[in-house]
Protein backbone atom coordinates (compact mmCIF):
# COMPACT_ATOMS: atom_id res chain seq x y z
CA UNK A 1 0.00 0.00 0.00
CA UNK A 2 1.22 3.52 -0.95
CA UNK A 3 2.14 5.32 2.08
CA UNK A 4 -0.05 9.02 2.44
CA UNK A 5 2.28 11.82 2.16
CA UNK A 6 1.78 14.87 4.59
CA UNK A 7 1.99 18.04 3.01
CA UNK A 8 3.21 20.70 5.46
CA UNK A 9 1.98 24.26 5.13
CA UNK A 10 4.22 27.05 5.18
CA UNK A 11 3.01 29.73 7.36
CA UNK A 12 4.22 33.53 6.99
CA UNK A 13 3.73 35.54 10.24
CA UNK A 14 4.58 38.73 10.44
CA UNK A 15 5.25 39.26 13.75
CA UNK A 16 6.17 42.80 15.83
CA UNK A 17 10.06 43.49 17.09
CA UNK A 18 8.74 44.75 20.39
CA UNK A 19 6.49 42.09 21.68
CA UNK A 20 5.69 38.97 19.33
CA UNK A 21 9.23 38.89 17.88
CA UNK A 22 10.29 39.23 21.40
CA UNK A 23 7.57 36.29 23.09
CA UNK A 24 9.14 34.03 19.69
CA UNK A 25 13.06 34.20 20.92
CA UNK A 26 11.67 34.15 24.69
CA UNK A 27 10.83 30.52 23.11
CA UNK A 28 13.48 29.42 22.01
CA UNK A 29 15.40 30.10 24.97
CA UNK A 30 12.94 28.40 26.46
CA UNK A 31 12.99 25.54 24.67
CA UNK A 32 9.76 25.42 23.47
CA UNK A 33 9.37 24.21 19.90
CA UNK A 34 6.57 25.36 17.00
CA UNK A 35 5.90 23.84 13.85
CA UNK A 36 8.95 24.52 11.06
CA UNK A 37 6.58 25.68 8.77
CA UNK A 38 6.24 28.89 10.33
CA UNK A 39 8.54 32.12 8.91
CA UNK A 40 8.48 34.92 10.72
CA UNK A 41 8.91 38.41 9.37
CA UNK A 42 10.00 40.76 11.74
CA UNK A 43 8.40 44.34 11.39
CA UNK A 44 9.03 47.16 13.17
CA UNK A 45 5.32 47.74 14.60
CA UNK A 46 1.80 45.48 13.49
CA UNK A 47 1.29 48.79 11.82
CA UNK A 48 3.77 48.42 9.47
CA UNK A 49 1.63 45.67 7.45
CA UNK A 50 0.54 46.75 4.69
CA UNK A 51 -2.30 44.57 3.77
CA UNK A 52 -0.78 44.57 0.47
CA UNK A 53 1.95 42.42 2.50
CA UNK A 54 -0.49 39.66 3.46
CA UNK A 55 -1.90 38.80 -0.35
CA UNK A 56 1.22 38.36 -1.34
CA UNK A 57 2.68 36.15 0.47
CA UNK A 58 -1.13 34.12 -0.18
CA UNK A 59 -0.27 34.43 -3.53
CA UNK A 60 3.45 33.88 -3.37
CA UNK A 61 2.54 30.54 -2.10
CA UNK A 62 2.25 30.52 1.62
CA UNK A 63 -1.21 28.70 2.78
CA UNK A 64 -1.20 31.12 6.02
CA UNK A 65 -0.72 34.54 7.12
CA UNK A 66 -0.58 36.00 10.80
CA UNK A 67 -0.67 39.25 11.68
CA UNK A 68 1.09 39.83 15.17
CA UNK A 69 1.47 42.65 17.40
CA UNK A 70 1.07 44.20 21.26
CA UNK A 71 -2.15 43.64 23.21
CA UNK A 72 -4.35 46.69 22.58
CA UNK A 73 -3.36 49.78 24.45
CA UNK A 74 0.70 48.31 24.54
CA UNK A 75 1.92 49.43 21.74
CA UNK A 76 5.50 51.08 21.46
CA UNK A 77 4.34 53.78 19.20
CA UNK A 78 1.56 54.10 21.74
CA UNK A 79 -1.32 53.74 19.33
CA UNK A 80 -0.28 51.27 16.01
CA UNK A 81 -2.02 48.50 16.44
CA UNK A 82 -5.43 50.28 17.28
CA UNK A 83 -4.69 50.94 13.19
CA UNK A 84 -3.29 47.23 12.87
CA UNK A 85 -7.07 46.08 14.20
CA UNK A 86 -8.93 47.85 11.97
CA UNK A 87 -6.32 47.50 8.95
CA UNK A 88 -6.52 43.55 9.61
CA UNK A 89 -10.55 43.50 10.21
CA UNK A 90 -11.33 44.92 7.11
CA UNK A 91 -9.01 42.98 5.52
CA UNK A 92 -10.68 39.86 6.88
CA UNK A 93 -13.91 41.07 6.25
CA UNK A 94 -12.17 40.79 2.53
CA UNK A 95 -11.14 37.67 2.47
CA UNK A 96 -14.28 36.46 4.10
CA UNK A 97 -16.04 37.86 0.84
CA UNK A 98 -13.78 35.21 -1.16
CA UNK A 99 -14.27 32.55 1.12
CA UNK A 100 -10.78 32.68 2.56
CA UNK A 101 -10.83 33.88 5.72
CA UNK A 102 -9.44 30.82 7.55
CA UNK A 103 -6.34 31.95 5.94
CA UNK A 104 -5.85 35.05 7.85
CA UNK A 105 -5.32 35.60 11.56
CA UNK A 106 -4.36 38.01 14.53
CA UNK A 107 -2.78 37.70 17.43
CA UNK A 108 -2.21 40.01 20.58
CA UNK A 109 0.87 38.14 22.06
CA UNK A 110 3.12 40.30 24.55
CA UNK A 111 7.05 40.19 24.74
CA UNK A 112 6.48 37.58 28.05
CA UNK A 113 3.53 35.29 26.67
CA UNK A 114 5.84 32.76 24.89
CA UNK A 115 3.54 30.20 25.99
CA UNK A 116 1.09 31.57 24.57
CA UNK A 117 2.58 32.48 21.33
CA UNK A 118 3.60 28.89 20.54
CA UNK A 119 0.06 27.72 21.45
CA UNK A 120 -1.28 30.36 18.98
CA UNK A 121 1.26 29.69 16.29
CA UNK A 122 0.78 25.94 16.46
CA UNK A 123 -3.15 25.72 16.56
CA UNK A 124 -3.17 27.63 13.12
CA UNK A 125 -0.42 25.50 11.85
CA UNK A 126 -2.56 22.24 12.62
CA UNK A 127 -5.54 23.70 11.57
CA UNK A 128 -4.63 24.62 8.12
CA UNK A 129 -2.52 21.37 7.88
CA UNK A 130 -5.59 19.12 8.56
CA UNK A 131 -6.96 21.20 6.05
CA UNK A 132 -4.59 20.82 3.91
CA UNK A 133 -4.46 17.34 3.93
CA UNK A 134 -8.39 16.85 3.49
CA UNK A 135 -9.21 15.67 7.50
CA UNK B 1 -34.69 72.00 4.23
CA UNK B 2 -34.70 75.58 2.30
CA UNK B 3 -33.66 75.84 -0.95
CA UNK B 4 -34.87 77.42 -3.51
CA UNK B 5 -36.81 76.36 -6.86
CA UNK B 6 -35.54 77.01 -10.25
CA UNK B 7 -36.69 77.25 -13.65
CA UNK B 8 -34.92 76.38 -17.32
CA UNK B 9 -31.69 78.65 -17.64
CA UNK B 10 -31.78 79.91 -13.68
CA UNK B 11 -28.61 77.89 -13.07
CA UNK B 12 -26.65 79.00 -16.40
CA UNK B 13 -27.45 82.31 -15.66
CA UNK B 14 -26.11 82.14 -12.24
CA UNK B 15 -23.41 79.84 -13.88
CA UNK B 16 -22.77 82.84 -16.39
CA UNK B 17 -22.76 85.69 -13.92
CA UNK B 18 -19.62 83.90 -11.97
CA UNK B 19 -17.70 83.70 -15.19
CA UNK B 20 -18.20 86.67 -16.57
CA UNK B 21 -16.23 87.94 -13.47
CA UNK B 22 -12.93 86.20 -14.50
CA UNK B 23 -12.13 84.80 -11.42
CA UNK B 24 -14.11 81.38 -11.92
CA UNK B 25 -14.22 77.78 -14.05
CA UNK B 26 -17.28 76.09 -14.48
CA UNK B 27 -16.67 72.06 -14.67
CA UNK B 28 -19.75 70.34 -16.21
CA UNK B 29 -20.86 68.71 -18.78
CA UNK B 30 -21.30 70.16 -23.25
CA UNK B 31 -23.76 68.90 -24.93
CA UNK B 32 -23.02 69.12 -28.42
CA UNK B 33 -26.20 67.16 -30.20
CA UNK B 34 -25.84 63.92 -29.25
CA UNK B 35 -22.82 63.91 -28.02
CA UNK B 36 -22.48 64.68 -24.06
CA UNK B 37 -18.59 65.10 -21.99
CA UNK B 38 -16.73 66.90 -19.69
CA UNK B 39 -15.63 70.74 -20.14
CA UNK B 40 -14.32 73.11 -18.10
CA UNK B 41 -15.88 76.30 -19.25
CA UNK B 42 -13.84 79.88 -18.99
CA UNK B 43 -15.45 83.40 -19.96
CA UNK B 44 -18.72 81.76 -20.91
CA UNK B 45 -21.17 79.22 -20.79
CA UNK B 46 -21.92 77.37 -24.17
CA UNK B 47 -24.10 74.32 -24.33
CA UNK B 48 -24.30 73.03 -21.07
CA UNK B 49 -25.29 70.48 -19.77
CA UNK B 50 -26.41 70.34 -15.78
CA UNK B 51 -27.27 65.97 -16.37
CA UNK B 52 -25.52 63.62 -17.96
CA UNK B 53 -26.75 60.05 -18.90
CA UNK B 54 -23.92 58.67 -20.50
CA UNK B 55 -20.95 57.64 -18.34
CA UNK B 56 -17.66 57.42 -20.20
CA UNK B 57 -14.95 57.88 -16.95
CA UNK B 58 -15.17 59.96 -13.64
CA UNK B 59 -15.03 64.01 -13.83
CA UNK B 60 -13.09 63.92 -10.70
CA UNK B 61 -9.69 62.14 -11.88
CA UNK B 62 -8.91 65.51 -13.53
CA UNK B 63 -9.26 66.94 -9.90
CA UNK B 64 -6.44 65.14 -8.59
CA UNK B 65 -3.31 66.85 -7.57
CA UNK B 66 -5.15 70.23 -7.51
CA UNK B 67 -3.24 71.81 -4.83
CA UNK B 68 -4.26 75.94 -5.51
CA UNK B 69 -5.39 77.53 -3.14
CA UNK B 70 -6.27 80.33 -5.51
CA UNK B 71 -8.20 77.95 -7.71
CA UNK B 72 -12.27 79.29 -7.84
CA UNK B 73 -13.93 76.51 -9.84
CA UNK B 74 -17.46 75.28 -9.58
CA UNK B 75 -18.01 71.73 -10.13
CA UNK B 76 -21.86 70.87 -12.04
CA UNK B 77 -20.91 67.43 -11.93
CA UNK B 78 -22.98 64.03 -10.98
CA UNK B 79 -23.33 62.47 -7.02
CA UNK B 80 -20.27 60.12 -7.51
CA UNK B 81 -18.34 62.11 -8.78
CA UNK B 82 -18.78 64.70 -6.33
CA UNK B 83 -18.52 61.67 -3.69
CA UNK B 84 -15.02 61.06 -5.10
CA UNK B 85 -13.94 65.02 -4.98
CA UNK B 86 -15.00 64.63 -0.96
CA UNK B 87 -12.45 61.72 -1.06
CA UNK B 88 -9.81 63.44 -3.00
CA UNK B 89 -10.22 66.50 0.07
CA UNK B 90 -9.91 63.95 2.48
CA UNK B 91 -6.84 62.36 1.05
CA UNK B 92 -5.35 66.24 0.49
CA UNK B 93 -5.56 65.57 -3.22
CA UNK B 94 -7.45 68.44 -3.79
CA UNK B 95 -7.11 72.29 -1.71
CA UNK B 96 -11.00 73.12 -1.13
CA UNK B 97 -10.86 76.40 -0.20
CA UNK B 98 -12.20 78.11 -3.24
CA UNK B 99 -13.87 74.61 -4.94
CA UNK B 100 -18.09 74.80 -4.98
CA UNK B 101 -18.72 71.25 -5.31
CA UNK B 102 -22.27 71.15 -6.73
CA UNK B 103 -24.31 67.81 -6.82
CA UNK B 104 -27.00 67.11 -9.54
CA UNK B 105 -29.85 64.85 -9.10
CA UNK B 106 -29.05 61.66 -11.37
CA UNK B 107 -31.18 58.91 -11.95
CA UNK B 108 -28.64 56.68 -13.68
CA UNK B 109 -26.30 56.75 -16.64
CA UNK B 110 -25.59 54.04 -19.79
CA UNK B 111 -22.38 53.35 -20.81
CA UNK B 112 -20.20 55.08 -23.03
CA UNK B 113 -19.95 51.84 -25.36
CA UNK B 114 -23.05 51.67 -26.13
CA UNK B 115 -25.02 53.65 -28.82
CA UNK B 116 -28.14 53.65 -27.49
CA UNK B 117 -28.40 57.09 -26.49
CA UNK B 118 -31.21 57.61 -23.79
CA UNK B 119 -33.57 60.20 -24.57
CA UNK B 120 -35.26 63.11 -21.91
CA UNK B 121 -37.95 60.70 -21.34
CA UNK B 122 -36.40 57.45 -20.18
CA UNK B 123 -34.62 59.28 -17.37
CA UNK B 124 -36.91 58.94 -14.65
CA UNK B 125 -36.82 55.37 -15.35
CA UNK B 126 -33.37 54.35 -16.49
CA UNK B 127 -31.94 53.91 -12.63
CA UNK B 128 -34.51 51.18 -12.19
CA UNK B 129 -33.80 49.54 -15.35
CA UNK B 130 -30.96 47.33 -14.88
CA UNK B 131 -30.82 46.05 -18.51
CA UNK B 132 -29.98 49.37 -19.78
CA UNK B 133 -28.25 51.43 -16.82
CA UNK B 134 -24.56 50.23 -15.92
CA UNK B 135 -23.96 47.71 -13.35
CA UNK B 136 -22.73 50.54 -10.95
CA UNK B 137 -26.20 52.64 -11.56
CA UNK B 138 -28.52 49.84 -11.24
CA UNK B 139 -26.69 49.30 -7.89
CA UNK B 140 -25.93 53.12 -7.11
CA UNK B 141 -26.02 53.62 -3.29
CA UNK B 142 -26.21 58.06 -3.79
CA UNK B 143 -28.52 59.12 -7.03
CA UNK B 144 -29.07 61.80 -4.98
CA UNK B 145 -27.40 65.41 -5.16
CA UNK B 146 -27.15 65.23 -1.60
CA UNK B 147 -23.31 65.22 -1.25
CA UNK B 148 -20.68 68.61 -1.50
CA UNK B 149 -21.65 72.22 -1.27
CA UNK B 150 -24.97 72.21 -2.50
CA UNK B 151 -27.19 70.00 -4.86
CA UNK B 152 -29.58 70.32 -7.65
CA UNK B 153 -32.60 68.06 -7.43
CA UNK B 154 -35.68 67.04 -8.77
CA UNK B 155 -39.16 66.50 -7.14
CA UNK B 156 -41.36 64.22 -8.10
CA UNK B 157 -43.47 66.84 -9.94
CA UNK B 158 -40.10 67.79 -12.32
CA UNK B 159 -39.36 70.79 -10.44
CA UNK B 160 -36.05 71.87 -9.62
CA UNK B 161 -34.26 73.08 -6.09
CA UNK B 162 -31.60 74.01 -5.16
CA UNK B 163 -30.52 73.31 -1.98
CA UNK B 164 -27.34 74.57 0.29
CA UNK B 165 -25.57 71.82 2.22
CA UNK B 166 -22.27 74.27 3.33
CA UNK B 167 -21.30 77.81 3.32
CA UNK B 168 -20.46 77.87 0.23
CA UNK B 169 -23.17 76.43 -1.02
CA UNK B 170 -25.22 79.27 0.54
CA UNK B 171 -22.59 81.91 -2.08
CA UNK B 172 -23.90 79.82 -5.08
CA UNK B 173 -27.47 79.65 -4.07
CA UNK B 174 -27.40 83.48 -3.40
CA UNK B 175 -26.45 83.72 -7.28
CA UNK B 176 -29.74 82.03 -8.09
CA UNK B 177 -32.67 84.55 -8.24
CA UNK B 178 -36.13 83.99 -6.58
CA UNK B 179 -37.34 83.42 -2.78
CA UNK B 180 -35.91 80.72 0.02
CA UNK B 181 -38.97 78.20 0.25
CA UNK B 182 -39.25 75.09 2.55
CA UNK B 183 -38.34 72.17 0.20
CA UNK B 184 -41.51 69.67 -0.72
CA UNK B 185 -41.19 66.43 1.00
CA UNK B 186 -41.42 63.91 -2.12
CA UNK B 187 -38.52 64.08 -4.39
CA UNK B 188 -37.77 62.40 -7.23
CA UNK B 189 -35.22 60.04 -5.98
CA UNK B 190 -35.75 57.94 -3.69
CA UNK B 191 -32.51 56.77 -1.03
CA UNK B 192 -31.09 53.79 -1.95
CA UNK B 193 -32.07 50.57 0.00
CA UNK B 194 -29.07 48.16 1.20
CA UNK B 195 -28.40 45.19 -0.21
CA UNK B 196 -27.19 42.02 1.03
CA UNK B 197 -23.93 41.67 1.57
CA UNK B 198 -21.35 40.57 -1.10
CA UNK B 199 -20.02 37.11 -1.21
CA UNK B 200 -18.56 35.47 -3.99
CA UNK B 201 -15.79 32.42 -4.49
CA UNK B 202 -12.32 32.05 -5.02
CA UNK B 203 -13.15 29.96 -8.51
CA UNK B 204 -15.36 32.86 -9.68
CA UNK B 205 -13.35 35.67 -8.98
CA UNK B 206 -10.39 33.76 -11.24
CA UNK B 207 -12.85 32.69 -14.21
CA UNK B 208 -13.93 36.65 -14.40
CA UNK B 209 -10.25 37.92 -13.78
CA UNK B 210 -8.72 35.37 -16.37
CA UNK B 211 -9.33 37.63 -19.08
CA UNK B 212 -7.03 40.26 -17.51
CA UNK B 213 -4.43 41.87 -20.03
CA UNK B 214 -3.00 43.73 -16.49
CA UNK B 215 -3.45 47.47 -18.56
CA UNK B 216 -3.90 48.83 -15.56
CA UNK B 217 -6.43 51.45 -17.22
CA UNK B 218 -8.55 50.54 -14.05
CA UNK B 219 -5.84 51.83 -11.88
CA UNK B 220 -5.47 54.31 -13.85
CA UNK B 221 -9.51 56.03 -14.47
CA UNK B 222 -9.90 55.36 -10.68
CA UNK B 223 -10.88 58.63 -9.38
CA UNK B 224 -9.59 57.52 -5.75
CA UNK B 225 -6.44 55.42 -6.92
CA UNK B 226 -4.44 58.64 -6.67
CA UNK B 227 -0.87 57.60 -5.31
CA UNK B 228 1.93 58.92 -7.34
CA UNK B 229 4.06 55.57 -6.80
CA UNK B 230 2.13 53.02 -6.84
CA UNK B 231 3.02 49.73 -5.39
CA UNK B 232 2.82 47.82 -8.50
CA UNK B 233 5.20 50.07 -10.29
CA UNK B 234 8.71 48.74 -10.44
CA UNK B 235 9.14 44.94 -9.79
CA UNK B 236 8.14 44.40 -5.90
CA UNK B 237 4.85 43.50 -6.76
CA UNK B 238 4.84 42.80 -10.42
CA UNK B 239 8.30 41.56 -11.46
CA UNK B 240 9.34 41.98 -14.91
CA UNK B 241 12.58 41.65 -17.22
CA UNK B 242 15.41 40.22 -14.83
CA UNK B 243 13.36 40.55 -11.60
CA UNK B 244 10.56 38.02 -13.32
CA UNK B 245 13.06 35.31 -14.68
CA UNK B 246 15.04 35.19 -11.59
CA UNK B 247 11.83 34.46 -9.50
CA UNK B 248 10.55 31.62 -12.24
CA UNK B 249 13.98 30.03 -11.84
CA UNK B 250 13.62 30.41 -7.99
CA UNK B 251 9.93 29.14 -7.76
CA UNK B 252 8.53 27.57 -11.29
CA UNK B 253 6.72 28.19 -14.18
CA UNK B 254 4.41 30.80 -14.42
CA UNK B 255 1.21 32.35 -16.39
CA UNK B 256 1.49 35.30 -17.94
CA UNK B 257 0.57 37.81 -17.66
CA UNK B 258 1.48 36.96 -13.35
CA UNK B 259 0.08 38.40 -10.55
CA UNK B 260 -3.52 39.16 -11.69
CA UNK B 261 -5.34 37.94 -8.47
CA UNK B 262 -2.75 39.44 -7.13
CA UNK B 263 -3.15 43.12 -8.62
CA UNK B 264 -6.96 43.36 -8.23
CA UNK B 265 -7.44 42.07 -4.94
CA UNK B 266 -4.39 44.46 -3.51
CA UNK B 267 -5.89 47.33 -5.15
CA UNK B 268 -9.66 46.22 -4.28
CA UNK B 269 -8.27 46.60 -0.53
CA UNK B 270 -6.27 50.01 -1.12
CA UNK B 271 -9.45 51.69 -2.75
CA UNK B 272 -12.07 49.76 -0.17
CA UNK B 273 -12.70 52.97 2.07
CA UNK B 274 -12.87 55.50 -0.72
CA UNK B 275 -14.20 53.81 -3.63
CA UNK B 276 -17.79 55.38 -4.69
CA UNK B 277 -18.93 52.48 -6.75
CA UNK B 278 -18.72 54.97 -9.99
CA UNK B 279 -17.82 52.20 -12.26
CA UNK B 280 -14.81 54.21 -13.81
CA UNK B 281 -12.25 51.04 -13.47
CA UNK B 282 -15.25 48.48 -15.66
CA UNK B 283 -15.62 51.66 -18.39
CA UNK B 284 -12.03 51.51 -18.78
CA UNK B 285 -11.50 47.66 -19.30
CA UNK B 286 -10.78 46.76 -22.50
CA UNK B 287 -11.85 43.24 -21.69
CA UNK B 288 -15.28 44.13 -20.06
CA UNK B 289 -14.35 42.37 -16.85
CA UNK B 290 -17.47 42.92 -13.94
CA UNK B 291 -14.86 44.81 -12.10
CA UNK B 292 -17.57 47.05 -10.77
CA UNK B 293 -19.31 44.08 -9.12
CA UNK B 294 -16.18 43.18 -6.88
CA UNK B 295 -14.84 46.44 -5.75
CA UNK B 296 -18.31 47.72 -5.24
CA UNK B 297 -19.59 44.67 -3.29
CA UNK B 298 -16.27 44.39 -1.44
CA UNK B 299 -15.92 48.36 -0.78
CA UNK B 300 -19.24 48.81 0.76
CA UNK B 301 -18.63 45.51 2.73
CA UNK B 302 -15.35 46.96 3.83
CA UNK B 303 -17.06 50.95 4.64
CA UNK B 304 -19.84 48.66 6.46
CA UNK B 305 -17.72 47.72 9.56
CA UNK B 306 -16.65 51.07 10.09
CA UNK B 307 -20.60 52.30 9.52
CA UNK B 308 -18.41 54.64 6.41
CA UNK B 309 -19.85 55.83 3.49
CA UNK B 310 -17.16 57.22 1.10
CA UNK B 311 -17.89 60.50 -0.17
CA UNK B 312 -20.78 61.36 2.27
CA UNK B 313 -19.42 64.35 4.03
CA UNK B 314 -16.05 65.52 4.36
CA UNK B 315 -16.57 66.07 8.44
CA UNK B 316 -15.88 61.92 8.32
CA UNK B 317 -12.70 60.96 9.12
CA UNK B 318 -11.08 57.82 6.70
CA UNK B 319 -12.06 55.06 8.86
CA UNK B 320 -7.96 53.84 8.43
CA UNK B 321 -6.13 57.32 10.12
CA UNK B 322 -8.24 56.89 12.76
CA UNK B 323 -9.49 54.23 15.66
CA UNK B 324 -11.82 54.41 18.81
CA UNK B 325 -10.08 52.38 21.64
CA UNK B 326 -13.23 50.17 22.28
CA UNK B 327 -14.15 48.88 19.05
CA UNK B 328 -13.81 45.53 17.01
CA UNK B 329 -13.53 42.76 20.12
CA UNK B 330 -14.07 39.45 17.96
CA UNK B 331 -11.01 40.74 15.35
CA UNK B 332 -8.24 38.78 17.22
CA UNK B 333 -8.14 35.06 16.87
Amino acid sequence: MEEKIEKNPEIVGFACSFCTFKASEMAGSLRMKYPDGVKLVQVPCSSRVDPAFVIKAIFEGADGVFVAGCHPGDCHFIKGNYFTRRKIAALKEQFDAFGMKDKLRLFWVSAAEARRFVEKVTEMYNDIKDKKNGR
Amino acid sequence: MVGKKITNGQIEGALGKLLSGGDYLVMGFEKDGTTIRHRVFKDALENMSVTNHIFALNGSLYLRRLFSKGAKIVLVLRPCEIRSYVELVKLSQVEPENIIAVSVDCSGTVSSKENDVPVDSDIDVLGQDSGRARFACANCRERRGVVGDAGIRRDASGQYWALPYTEKGGTFLSLIEGPEEELSAQMAIAPATDKPDFQVDMAEFRKDFSKCIMCMNCRDMCPVCYCVDCVFNGDDYLPKGDALFNKIFRSGSTEMPRGKELFHLIRMYHVSQTCVGCGACEEACPQGIPLTKYFKGISERLQGIFSYMSGRSAQEMLPFVTFNEDELKDAED
